[in-house]
């Protein structure tokens, strides 16, 4: 079968769907009559998930202010966009979840996401971006297309590696020589067929080179930065992968100088810890109550 | 005049023009002399960088790996040169991860913690 990155996220996404309650919320939040009562409600009706949020929004990695106990308070005190993205972000933990370990070294992708996702964080923060915790989700999700090629096409993935063993090219070269699409136009193609906010899918899309856009966006930019820092720093992966090549037009977008770069990797490497730690503690809340 | 990072300021270095966060708020004059005290002030303001009279990069970049052993640098390099052969080192971002990525790696050669090196 001739595959293309449509077709192959198509396979997925059908079986594989993000839970209404998200949808719900993007609903509520982007409606301007609507109260923070409303959204707790909402949220309160799925006790697992208020759960989780809780544990969330009370963790290190957050640092919001100790003491969230209820939902409704959490809404007050993080915003209904954040809280938005942070329930976004427990479907893609329970996502990831469902991949067996024998077809990818889970562990090892879920750090590499976590690491971009806090890069991408920190960034933003730097950019002085109001809701980081986009940036965050924006970061997990921007390999996920890898799982998808993982997952379905077994085959192609041996003759991938073997490629990137070859040390000829960087995974996504090798990727586009095997199948003529790469792990970012599937990932695009998903989010789209989630029906995902469209800077996410613009971000995932471009991550590995911004400057094909029209016009770069801040998201996209960062996110792009973000794996690059992640991959220099060996976070996830073993250290013989390569560092992806920096999009220059993206890092000018930024705007940030140099000089970050240096405090930036200590503030990651200190929320990349607390990160792993939310992340696999919360995969372990959502497998025990499922 | 050389862009010294915030970690390698040292009191006494002579300001080369105006100390100014990203908000365009000036935090110190050109020609303010640095003491211990200011350069705390510019980490807690969230300052990374400051232009320094009569200092070279070169002195900089090798007063910062002082502390680190040749030997290992060496390895360090050869291990992360490999990392980044698909990266444009000549670009000023990659050149400060490259520079951020050696002093990594060859501190976990040497199997030092941060915490050590502080102290």
């Amino acid at each position: 079968m001739n595959w293309t990155a449509e077709k192959l996220a198509a396979e997925v996404s059908s079986v594989c769907s993000l839970p209404t309650i998200y949808f719900r919320l993007n609903e509520l939040v982007n409606d301007i009559h609507v109260s923070n009562k409303d959204v707790g409600a909402l949220i309160s009706e799925d006790a697992g998930l208020s759960v989780r949020l809780l544990r969330m929004v009370n963790s290190a990695f957050f640092g919001f202010p100790s003491g969230i106990d209820t939902i409704t308070r959490a809404v007050t005190v993080i915003g209904t966009r954040q809280l938005s993205d942070l329930v976004l972000m427990t479907s893609v933990v329970d996502m990831f979840d469902g991949i067996p370990n024998e077809i990818a070294n889970m562990e090892l992708f879920w750090r590499h996401s976590i690491a971009t996702g806090v890069s991408a964080r920190v960034l933003a923060n730097y950019h002085r971006e109001i809701n980081v915790e986009r940036f965050f989700v924006a970061g997990l999700l921007h390999d996920i297309g890898r799982l998808v090629i993982f997952q379905k096409l077994p085959e192609e993935t041996t003759e991938i590696l073997s490629l990137l063993d070859e040390k000829e090219a960087p995974l996504h070269v090798a990727e586009k020589q095997v199948l003529g699409f790469d792990h970012a136009d599937v990932g695009r193609a998903m989010l789209e067929q989630w029906g995902l906010p469209e800077h996410l899918v613009v971000a995932v899309g471009a991550h590995h080179q911004p400057s094909v856009l029209d016009e770069i966006d801040v998201d996209s930019a960062i996110v792009h930065v973000a794996d690059v820092i992640a991959n220099a720093m060996g976070m996830g992966w073993a250290t013989e992968v390569h560092v992806p090549g920096l999009d220059e037009a993206a890092w000018q977008q930024i705007g940030l100088p140099v000089s970050i770069l240096s405090p930036a990797v200590e503030q990651i490497k200190r929320q990349y810890d607390d990160a792993v730690e939310l992340i696999f503690s919360d995969k372990a809340v959502a497998s025990s109550a499922a | 005049m050389t862009t010294v990072n915030l970690e390698n300021l040292k009191s006494g270095m002579i300001l080369a023009s105006d100390a100014v966060l990203l908000n365009g708020r000036i935090l110190l004059r050109s020609g303010a002399e640095l003491s211990d005290k200011s350069i705390k002030m510019f980490a807690s303001w969230g300052l990374t960088e400051a232009n320094i009279e009569g200092i070279s990069e070169t002195e900089i970049k090798s007063d910062a790996m002082r502390h680190l052993d040749n030997e290992l640098l060496a390895k360090a390099e050869v291990a992360v040169r490999e990392m980044f052969k698909f990266t444009n080192i000549e670009f000023p971002p990659i050149t400060e991860l490259y520079r951020i990525c050696i002093k990594e790696h060859t501190e976990k050669l040497a199997g030092v913690s941060d915490n050590e090196l502080d102290s």
